[in-house]
């Protein structure tokens, strides 16, 4: 009886097959068994909703309130929550919107990848990240002649992303954003004293952080006049971690 | 044999949910000036996580109790318990010592999915066993007793056969485990089903109560939903202190979870919690 009555009433909130409600649940002249099992159907959608609105605001933002609505009782709809937490729940949302979406480089691309920035952001806060780390110790040399002879490696709280547009204006405008420009950019998102930044790279920067080791024990070299007169920086923004 | 109060658990006094719209003011603020006594804090918001949560919990379990109280044990399901779950929840408890962990009485999902919600159970001998003997599991796993909490409800299953207060409190009785009597909950399920809410609270075994829970649901007109994002309504407080001269003293917890006020305005609306029990004819409860 427990399981065919959790069994049925899960298949009721998830909008499927399941007859015989007005055997299962109680009505009164207030609210009839059909009120009764919509305020949990109803509430199960905007729960999740409201989950993905949070965790992706900057898309919420951009695709205004119908069109995300579409694009999350779409994937509420295809992928169910199967983890004990929503922000797990909602890390396949920019798969989902890039399998859906129609064909083509245009902006019906815009969607996926604004969602994969975010969700990088989401997963950076969750991380381990370098506040934790052991301090260098300070050699009391040139901070670029340490950066020349250092070794580096990129903690997990460190993601990149190559994308077909360039959302700087994007990013910066939390109110009405303006559409990506259609130019391929290249992105680290990072953190560091627990404030997550998004930072544009060149080629080489990109290239070289994503050539560095996880971990600290596998840290590499510079070795690279142009990377040690950034290295101040990276570090000091989390992109790379001097061992 | 008879049972100790509050199942001989300690008594923080008046506290609230930590969430992370108070972050930048607790850790800007020194914390003998936080005016609150204790945090709970979700558990779920805890697990698998490296980031600043975790900091600020190191910082405010450093200086206060805390309690964790989770919303995915899915204690009323007829899927099996998930263990996996189950020792992530025992090593942060490891980790942060909480005074206890707590939870609902209720099932989240079947199958692998969680529907996220607090869903109502049929409150039949078969489920009261079923529950009880998975209770005994989670107690016996996490070496502690645990804590359960009457959910808001908004449907009663026609197969049911005795009411939630008598379900609670064999189940308490049975298996030792604590309550965590919300009173807003009661309020809300005893208005949704045209229930007694003094009736259902006089029904709980007062000595198994190691904590309450206030907050202000939403009205609807036709029913009200536990929605945390207002005051603690009149009816509430009422039944609050009904509740603190049946069951106190015990924890306090105002719980905040939508629309969440400035820090100041949270302990505002907890202060009336003290207020309420001072116009009871009860001793108030021991300095801490």
């Amino acid at each position: 009886m427990l399981a065919e009555l959790q069994d049925w009433m899960q298949a009721a909130i998830l909008d499927r097959d399941a007859p015989g409600l007005r055997g299962r649940v109680r009505g009164d002249n207030r609210l009839t068994a059909e009120d009764r099992i919509g305020i949990y159907m109803q509430g199960y959608r905007l729960r999740l909703i409201e989950c993905l609105r949070s965790e992706y605001p900057m898309l919420a933002a951009l695709a205004g309130e119908t069109a995300f609505g579409l694009f999350a009782q779409g994937y509420i709809a295809a992928h169910p929550s199967r983890s004990y937490t929503l922000y797990e729940f909602a890390a396949g949302f920019a798969d989902y919107l890039e399998a859906a979406r129609p064909p083509g480089d245009g902006p019906q691309a815009i969607p996926a990848e604004l969602a994969r920035i975010e969700r990088a952001r989401a997963e950076i806060l969750r991380a381990r990240g370098v506040e934790s780390e052991p301090a260098p110790a300070d050699s009391g040399i040139d901070p670029l002649i340490a950066a020349m002879a250092g070794r580096f490696w990129r903690p997990d709280s460190v993601r990149l992303l190559a994308l077909p547009f360039d959302f700087t204006e994007t990013l910066a405008s939390k109110e009405s954003p303006p559409l990506p420009a259609p130019t391929p950019s290249l992105l680290a998102i990072a953190r560091a004293q627990y404030r997550v930044e998004t930072h544009k790279l060149t080629p080489w920067q990109y290239d070289w952080l994503a050539s560095l080791p996880a971990t600290r024990a596998e840290a590499a070299p510079a070795g690279d006049a142009r990377l040690a007169a950034w290295l101040p920086f990276a570090t000091r923004h989390g992109l790379a971690a001097a061992a | 044999m008879a049972v100790q109060p509050r199942l001989g658990l300690s008594d923080p006094g008046d506290g609230v949910g930590l969430r992370e719209e108070h972050f930048p003011h607790l850790m800007a603020t020194p914390a003998a000036d936080w005016g609150v006594d204790w945090f709970e804090v979700i558990t779920e918001n805890c697990l698998d996580t490296q980031g600043y949560a975790i900091r600020v919990l190191e910082h405010v379990a450093a200086h206060r109790p805390i309690v964790m109280h989770g919303v995915s044990l899915s204690i009323g399901s007829s899927a099996p318990l998930d263990m996996d779950y189950l020792a992530k929840v025992r090593d942060l408890a490891a980790r942060f010592e909480p005074l206890w962990i707590s939870d609902h009485l209720c099932w989240t999902g079947l199958g692998g999915i969680n529907s996220h919600d607090l869903l109502p159970m049929p409150l039949t001998q078969e489920s009261l066993d079923h529950v009880a003997e998975r209770v005994d599991r989670v107690q016996a796993f996490l070496g502690r007793p645990l804590i359960l909490e009457n959910p808001s409800t908004y449907l009663e299953f026609s197969a049911s056969q005795m009411p939630e207060w008598e379900f609670i409190a064999r189940l308490a009785t049975r298996t030792g485990c604590g309550l965590l009597l919300d009173v807003n909950n009661v309020h809300v399920s005893c208005f949704n089903h045209g229930l007694d809410s003094l009736e259902y609270i006089d029904g709980i075994p007062a000595s198994h109560v190691v904590q309450m829970h206030l907050a202000g649901p939403s009205d609807y007109g036709t029913h009200l939903i536990d929605t945390h994002d207002g005051p603690v309504p009149d009816a509430v407080w009422a039944l609050y202190a009904h509740a603190w001269e049946r069951c106190g003293p015990v924890a306090t917890l105002l719980e905040w979870d939508a629309n969440i006020p400035p820090f100041a305005d949270l302990l505002a609306e907890l202060a009336k919690a003290k207020a309420v029990r001072a116009a009871l004819a009860l001793p108030e409860r021991a300095a801490a």
